[in-house]
């Protein structure tokens, strides 16, 4: 170190010979920066005034710079406010994005379905949780998908309908057809409710369903193979044990079972079913007896039943079929 | 003294705070002695105003960083120390001081007409610019970017044999113009 510090003086003096000069370089080039640094201490020499004075031009330099320095961080600066807008406005947009879809998927979810048959028709609607409704004719099947979720199912009925309803027991199921309410868990059922009939029927194959007639009355549960009567005025259920079940097998397949039935109110079913009036020519054919399943759906293959059964043929007048 | 050095520590802090104010008031204060430091260790007045400009600059590019517990002395040659040493390096080892090295100890030191390293660089660079081109080249690349011959023979694609007559021909010519006009009034600013 002490010939580092002679050769360094000497460097300094202008007083190198050539070998010490190739020494130096030798030394020098084989230190680190930090021991090399260490060397350099500031004289006092510096700090007198010696006269000399370093060129404006330096200071120039230096302030041109600095300012191009500060012109970087303002550009740098400026730059990140233009990335914080764009992340702010690409952030509004997908929030919106978002919210559009939300939108939509509530307005999809609020959307009301409507199903309806007409007179003669019958249909099997397909609910949202697998659960299948076997429409007989002038129905009306109503429900929003929104309804349909892991705490509840519920649908609107009026009509003749058989349901087979999906298992699960924690979200029951709720029909509801004005103050009656049906509400199941998992069967096989039908119900009856028109607006025009004093009666609606409910029939229960399987399972177990809670009647309801109004949001304060008691409610009455149903075994299978029973079925309920419920008064649509007075809201008072009657439950029955059905004794030949066939009937109401026949009503959850679209058929309709008459057991010793006069004929006449036979045809005054079939009129109601398919929205048109049917009558014998010869009113004798009224007070006979019929004992027959008839679809509800089928028209023809109906009237072809009681063609075959009473020797008529049918003939249409208007709005009217006539057995002849 | 004790005021000084408050006043000292009062400039970094403000400086710290950003204030081009104190910066100018550290520039005023320690731009001549640094100069005079790099002047000292480079022996070329153009490298220790470089020096000087990059110092500065450094130091108000760190100016939010710095210690103000050191002193303000202890900061300013911190930094020049660093480009100091590479300089030094350097010069050390650039063949033109070699020659200059060379060229002091065949004049002898109590020569009064000896050029100082600077002008002798200075020299050497007016010299060279008169040589013909060939010769040109090959010192310049020998000389000032201190590449050897064999990478002079490389860069110029000619033989190394030839390199090295044209440089030492181009060296004796140079030897023989400094001898000549050693002139110490001849100072180049």
């Amino acid at each position: 170190m002490t010939n580092v510090k002679n050769l360094l003086k000497k460097y300094k003096e202008d007083a190198l010979s050539y070998e010490e000069l190739v020494q130096l370089r030798t030394l020098i080039n084989g230190m680190p920066d930090c021991d090399l640094e260490s060397l350099f201490s500031p004289d006092d020499d510096d700090f007198i005034d010696n006269g000399i004075c370093v060129p404006v031009k330096v200071k120039h330099a230096i302030d041109a710079a600095i300012a191009r320095y500060h012109m970087c961080r303002v550009r740098r600066m400026v730059i990140w406010r233009i990335a914080a807008l764009f992340i702010v406005a690409a952030g509004s947009v997908l929030i919106y994005g978002v919210l559009k879809q939300n939108a939509e998927y509530g307005r999809l979810v609020s959307n009301v379905i409507n199903m309806q048959t007409g007179h003669g028709e019958s249909m099997v609607a397909m609910l949202p949780d697998g659960s299948k409704v076997r429409m007989g004719y002038n129905s009306t099947l109503r429900y929003c998908i929104g309804n349909f979720n892991s705490s509840g199912r519920a649908v609107e009925f009026t009509g003749e309908g058989a349901f087979d309803v999906v298992s699960d027991a924690s979200a029951p199921m709720v029909v509801r057809n004005g103050e009656l309410s049906v509400t199941v868990l998992g069967t096989v059922f039908s119900v009856e409710a028109r607006e025009n009939e004093d009666n609606a029927v409910i029939y229960l194959k399987e399972g177990m369903v809670e009647l309801m007639t109004g949001p304060n009355s008691s409610k009455v549960v149903l075994r299978p193979d029973e079925m309920a009567l419920v008064d649509r005025k007075s809201g008072g259920i009657t439950v029955e044990c059905v004794t030949s079940p066939k009937e109401s097998v026949a009503r959850l397949k679209g058929e309709r079972m008459f057991d010793s039935c006069p004929a006449g109110e036979v045809l005054v079913v079939l009129s109601r079913c398919y929205g048109i009036d049917i009558s014998f020519e010869n009113h004798i054919y009224n007070r006979d007896i019929f004992t027959g399943v008839i679809p509800t759906d089928n028209l023809d293959a109906a009237l072809r039943i009681i063609e075959e059964n009473y020797n008529v043929e049918r003939t249409r007048v208007g709005n009217e079929i006539v057995l002849k | 003294m004790r005021t000084a050095e408050e006043y000292e520590r009062y400039l970094m802090w403000e400086m710290r705070r950003g204030s081009i104010k104190a910066f100018n008031t550290i520039y005023e204060l320690y731009s001549k002695p640094v100069f005079h430091y790099c002047l000292r260790l480079s022996k070329s007045r153009v490298s220790a105003e470089e020096l000087v400009q990059d110092v500065f600059v450094n130091l108000w590019q760190y100016h939010e960083k710095i210690n103000p517990s050191l002193s303000l002395s202890n900061l300013v040659f911190m930094i020049a120390r660093r480009y100091a040493a590479n300089l030094f390096r350097l010069t050390v080892n650039s063949p033109v001081f070699e020659d200059y090295v060379d060229y002091y100890n065949s004049i002898g030191c109590e020569d009064n007409s000896k050029l100082e390293y600077d002008q002798f660089h200075a020299h050497i660079r007016r010299a060279v610019s008169n040589l013909p081109e060939s010769q040109r080249n090959i010192v310049e690349l020998s000389r000032f970017e201190g590449l050897s011959n064999n990478e002079v023979a490389a860069r110029l694609g000619i033989s190394e044999k030839t390199v090295r007559n044209q440089l030492s021909i181009a060296l004796s010519k140079l030897r023989e113009k400094i001898r000549k006009y050693p002139g110490k009034t001849n100072s180049y600013d």
